[in-house]
């Protein structure tokens, strides 16, 4: 008998669920105030005396199905939550960009007492790209008594050293090769052994496919004037930008995450990032802070977590531009963006838990780092969210609000990305002048949807790798360009 | 029924907004119309020549015939002043003028073309340039006013009262009197306002050598570089060895000297007659007192205030000074650039309160 009622009950508040959205708990609860008679609850409020939802009739959560349906919806609450702090975030960022004070300290410095500086240009296979990063670099304004040039070859196994041993004989004195034939592989082994190799207090770091304008050397060591300064960055522009849409599409990210989003941070005075090339370091600085590491996929993000952990600040330099390519094809940006990935959460599991509480760090800059550290987590969690929403929906059919979470959640991706927001590459493309490659933007949706795909595979590795206890694994991004003349 | 139509009509509504977004995405992308690299300038300097650089290369290049280093304007674009300069109307000059000789005007120019001169110019009080390039020296009467650049060969001199709004330059030094505006200057010497008083000798010996590790809060950041976190305050002639940082204000004691690079980020006050033998930074305003030494570079991103017979950098090494506004008081002295993103004015001491609407 009693078990016949609480049926009853149950089956009058999946229908009151069903028909008004009433949280299941209070559903339960007037059922049973109200004696759990159906055909009373089908007088009062005008529902069909039998529901036409299927699901509703055939299967009604118990105890322990409704705890796990409360906890489902509590963590898609939450990773709604952390959507919307992300969008908060980001347009917090562009607005900045758009409307606040720039910031620009040191650009004006334009004569000094220049330090010595060594020039790293970190080369893995690079016979295509390597000639034309040692021409600019040796036609840069920096005074040449104060330059030392260094080309990291690392292990290469075409004629990169050939190369570099040519323009060495051609300009004797000012290119010092170091040749790298054995070691850990990586480009954040091979910069640690060349440091070995540095001369004067600062460390400039290119990628061989970089090429450095006229000014760019004095600009971007003209920050660590400032004793504060722990390392510098730059801004990187895709010279490939028109060979197929993958490229145009990196362009746009590009625009809003270095035009907007470093900059906002460097006007916010928040947590501009060290992104490994097109800036540089204060070797005295990366000493304090325990050397350069060379077991992370990231040593740029890792060496600027660990500055700001200790006293230092990151500059970035949103006027110090130089030319990089990007990836031309889907499986190298994959790639790419997957190490990126392992790398970055390699960094968060580090330090996130200190950076929470370090006491050399502002709120606001703790904040922000943060997020910086768990924005490749978040397509995961993502995903996660939109497992959630669908189990949420077929567990619930009929309630609307459950239903149209997925929605909300895609709408929250769609909106914010993974690393630049729509808003703020539109805004960013705009600042750069560039209004008509803005038709493109729809697109980005697809880049970011397989950005997420491709991070959370990349997370499940790293997962993996953990539990199985492999050696992560440096994958070196493809060259396009053709041999340049100088050869 | 009424149910399903509205989901129809939302899903309808979301697929065309949907395709709406698409059509121009998919008519750039099948027909590309925009997709050139950002622009990056190879030989992108900040070097405040550059104006007057291409100026003289363009008049070079036209006066020996020879095609211009440059793409524009053409070559032939320009006229050239008469020998009797009273009789020229400056004012309808459309294209840059090139004199062949020195110029000493008797009455004040307006000018809105640039103006090379083959040798010395001297302007009367109120004239106004575009741009000017002498090969000799420039001196500009009381009230003068140079709209985009002046550049001289040798000195630019600036009266009481003249405007150089964007890039003044020269070869050997930059003067600028009593209540002269500035944005950029580059010279080996640029002096405000005239001499400084004497500057009282100074007794080195009594110096007393100290450490910044051992002030309150000192944190040792690396071998050369101390953190300290607040405010904090320099005892006066003392010497420090080593950078130092300080999140709060710094004030330093006069006649102190330090041995390295100094950031404050909520302002630095530099006593008489201290000396900084490196950079001295701040994200707020540096007031530097009267005989302060900085070898620089001097960087604020609010105002900095020079004090009578301060000196930045040395002619030896030049340096940059660098702030939203600057204030120099007339005896100040740098050597290298000068750049007021805002303002610079020159000041005399009692002229005005300086401090007072100094942010």
């Amino acid at each position: 008998m009693d078990s016949n009622r609480r049926g009853m009950r149950h089956r009058v508040a999946a229908q009151l669920t069903a028909a008004r959205g009433l949280p299941w708990r209070t559903c339960v609860a007037a059922a049973a105030a109200m004696g759990g008679s159906a055909a009373a609850w089908a007088a009062l409020l005008p529902l069909p005396a039998r529901s036409t939802d299927p699901l509703a009739q055939s299967w009604v959560p118990g105890p322990v199905a409704h705890t796990i349906l409360s906890a489902m919806a509590v963590v898609l609450a939450l990773i709604i939550v952390v959507m919307m702090v992300y969008a908060a975030r980001h347009g917090l960022l562009t607005l900045n960009r758009l409307l606040g004070h720039q910031r620009h300290p040191y650009l004006d410095i334009d004569q000094a007492d220049w330090p010595l500086v060594t020039v790293f240009i970190a080369a893995h296979n690079e016979e295509k790209v390597i000639a034309g990063c040692l021409q600019a670099l040796l036609n840069t304004n920096y005074p040449l008594e104060r330059l030392k040039v260094v080309p990291v070859n690392d292990r290469s196994t075409d004629s990169t050293r050939e190369i570099i041993d040519d323009w060495v004989s051609r300009f004797p004195g000012r290119i010092v090769p170091f040749h790298r034939t054995k070691g850990k592989p990586g480009k954040a082994a091979a910069l640690k052994d060349a440091l070995q190799h540095a001369q004067g207090d600062i460390v400039i770091i290119f990628d061989a496919d970089y090429v450095p304008g006229r000014g760019l050397l004095k600009q971007l060591v003209a920050p660590f004037f400032d004793p504060e300064v722990g390392a510098v960055m730059g801004r990187v522009v895709p010279v490939n930008t028109g060979v197929n849409l993958l490229t145009r599409m990196l362009d746009l990210e590009r625009s809003g995450g270095y035009q907007v989003d470093q900059q906002a941070r460097m006007n916010l005075r928040l947590v501009p990032q060290y992104g490994g090339t097109v800036g540089g370091v204060r070797c005295s600085a990366v000493a304090a802070v325990g050397g350069w590491h060379d077991d992370t996929l990231a040593e740029d993000t890792d060496i600027t977590y660990r500055l700001l952990l200790n006293g230092w600040k990151t500059v970035y330099t949103n006027r110090s531009e130089c030319y990089e390519e990007v990836p031309q094809d889907w499986p190298v940006r994959i790639k790419q963006i997957k190490r990126w990935a392992k790398g970055h959460n390699q960094v968060m599991v580090r330090y996130g838990l200190r950076f929470a509480f370090s006491p050399y760090l502002s709120w606001p800059e703790r904040l922000d780092g943060l997020l910086l550290l768990f924005v490749f987590a978040l397509p995961p969690l993502l995903l996660v969210g939109w497992l959630l929403a669908i189990g949420l929906y077929f567990f619930n059919a009929g309630d609307m609000l459950t239903g149209l979470i997925s929605v909300f959640a895609l709408m929250a991706y769609g909106t914010l990305g993974n690393f630049a927001a729509f808003f703020e590459i539109a805004v960013a493309v705009l600042l750069d002048g560039k209004r008509r490659r803005l038709r493109l933007l729809p697109l980005s949706l697809l880049g970011f949807i397989i950005s997420l795909f491709a991070i959370s595979s990349s997370v499940w590795g790293q997962l993996m790798d953990k539990l199985l206890r492999r050696d992560m694994v440096w994958d070196k991004t493809v060259r396009y360009r053709q041999p340049s003349v100088e050869q | 029924m009424n149910t399903t139509l509205f989901y129809l009509a939302f899903l309808l509504l979301s697929v065309a907004l949907a395709v709406i977004a698409f059509g121009p995405t998919w008519r750039e992308w099948r027909h590309p119309t925009d997709t050139a690299a950002l622009q990056v300038l190879p030989q992108y300097t900040t070097d405040i020549e550059h104006f007057s650089d291409r100026f003289r290369a363009l008049v070079q290049a036209h006066q020996t015939q020879l095609p211009s280093p440059l793409p524009s304007p053409p070559t032939t674009d320009f006229d050239f002043a008469p020998v009797a300069l009273e009789s020229m109307n400056w004012a309808a000059m459309r294209r840059p003028l090139v004199c062949l000789g020195s110029i000493k005007h008797q009455d004040a120019i307006v000018c809105s073309a640039p103006v090379f001169i083959h040798g010395d110019f001297e302007a009367q009080p109120n004239s106004r340039f575009v741009g000017l390039l002498a090969q000799g020296r420039i001196w500009l009467g009381t009230g003068c006013e140079v709209g985009q650049w002046a550049h001289a060969d040798a000195s630019l001199h600036l009266q009481r009262g003249c405007s150089g709004l964007r890039r003044l330059s020269s070869a050997t030094c930059v003067e600028l009197e009593a209540d002269c505006c500035f944005e950029r200057i580059q010279a080996p010497s640029i002096s405000f306002g005239g001499d400084a008083t004497v500057e009282p000798e100074r007794e080195s010996h009594a110096l007393v050598d100290a450490s910044f590790e051992r002030l309150e809060g000192a944190v040792r950041q690396s071998d050369h570089v101390t953190l300290i976190r607040g405010n904090c305050k320099l005892p006066r002639m003392h010497r420090y060895h080593g950078s130092l940082v300080v999140t709060g204000r710094l004030l330093i004691g006069a006649g102190t000297e330090i041995l390295g690079d100094v950031k404050a980020r909520d302002g630095i006050v530099m006593g008489a007659g201290a000396r900084v033998q490196g950079a001295l930074c701040s994200e707020k305003q540096i007031q530097i007192l009267d005989h302060a030494h900085v070898t620089g570079p001097l960087v604020s991103e609010s105002g900095i205030l020079l004090g009578a017979g301060v000196q930045v950098g040395t002619p030896q090494a030049l340096t940059t000074v660098s702030a939203e506004t600057i204030m120099a008081e007339a005896g100040a002295r740098a050597h290298g650039t000068v750049w007021a993103r805002r303002l610079g004015i020159v000041w005399t001491a009692g002229a005005v309160a300086p401090t007072a609407s100094f942010h």
